[in-house]
């Protein structure tokens, strides 16, 4: 099941599901349960949202997320992607053990590249999904 | 008044989400689904309204049955929109869906302070 609804706050999460809060005023977007291809566009779609806000630098709390696939893997590198093209920043404010071992893998300048570099080094990114790690 | 729908439901079917415009006190009246396809229209309506002199507008979201990542989008796009323009957005009857997406993002704080 997939729960497209944000919510707020820590909450169970059943098997196959995802879960993504936009907190507007701080421009942070938390994505619980499981990120992978399925589900990713749950994750872009809210990041989407904060293109709306004046502000510069977005967050990303990814600190729930129980699985996570080279398809949230892109996701990561999409959502950075997506606000870049905004002129605006993401970071990686917290992240669970799963999303911090495949940014690990790949390298943290990968997944969320400085801005001067950002179009280059995506590209490499998209390019090496399809690699095992 | 004027009414938009979405043009892509067949005649017979109701349409995805109706936007009405009262021009005299600057409302647009939402009913239906507020979603990713059709959440656009809201934009478009209170971009008619930038054309007006009207300082307040308002968003009446009683009728709306559903609202997704898309909707809450245009919301916050509305939103940025008036405070673009200099204009105060209101959101009034927000149905339960609306409501909630609008709680839990945060924008009923930011519709509420630019109102302060």
């Amino acid at each position: 099941m997939v729960n497209p609804s944000p919510s707020t706050g820590p909450q169970p999460v059943t098997p196959s599901s995802i879960a993504v809060s936009v907190d507007l005023p701080q421009a942070r977007v938390r994505v619980a349960g499981e990120l992978d291809r399925d589900s990713a566009h749950h994750l872009l779609e809210a990041v989407e949202i904060l293109a709306t806000r004046p502000s510069r630098r977005w967050q990303l709390d990814a600190a729930d997320v129980t699985f996570c696939d080279a398809g949230g893997l892109r996701a990561l590198t999409s959502a950075h992607e997506i606000a870049v093209s905004h002129g605006r920043s993401l970071r990686l404010v917290r992240r669970s053990r799963p999303v911090a071992r495949l940014v690990s893998l790949l390298g943290e300048d990968e997944v969320f590249p400085p801005a001067s570099t950002s179009r280059p080094r995506a590209a490499r990114v998209l390019c090496g999904a399809t690699r095992t790690p | 008044m004027l009414a938009l729908s979405d043009t892509r439901c067949p005649p017979d079917e109701t349409p995805f989400l109706t936007v009405s415009v009262q021009w005299s006190c600057a409302t647009v009246v939402l009913a239906g689904e507020l979603d990713r396809e059709c959440a656009h229209h809201l934009v478009d309506a209170l971009a008619a309204l930038a054309c007006t002199d009207q300082p307040c507008w308002v968003v009446d979201a009683a009728a709306v049955t559903w609202c997704d990542a898309g909707g809450l989008q245009a919301l916050a796009a509305a939103h940025a929109l008036a405070v673009a323009r200099g204009r105060r957005l209101r959101l009034v009857h927000a149905s339960r869906c609306v409501d909630r997406l609008v709680r839990l993002s945060g924008l009923d704080q930011l519709m509420a302070d630019t109102w302060a």
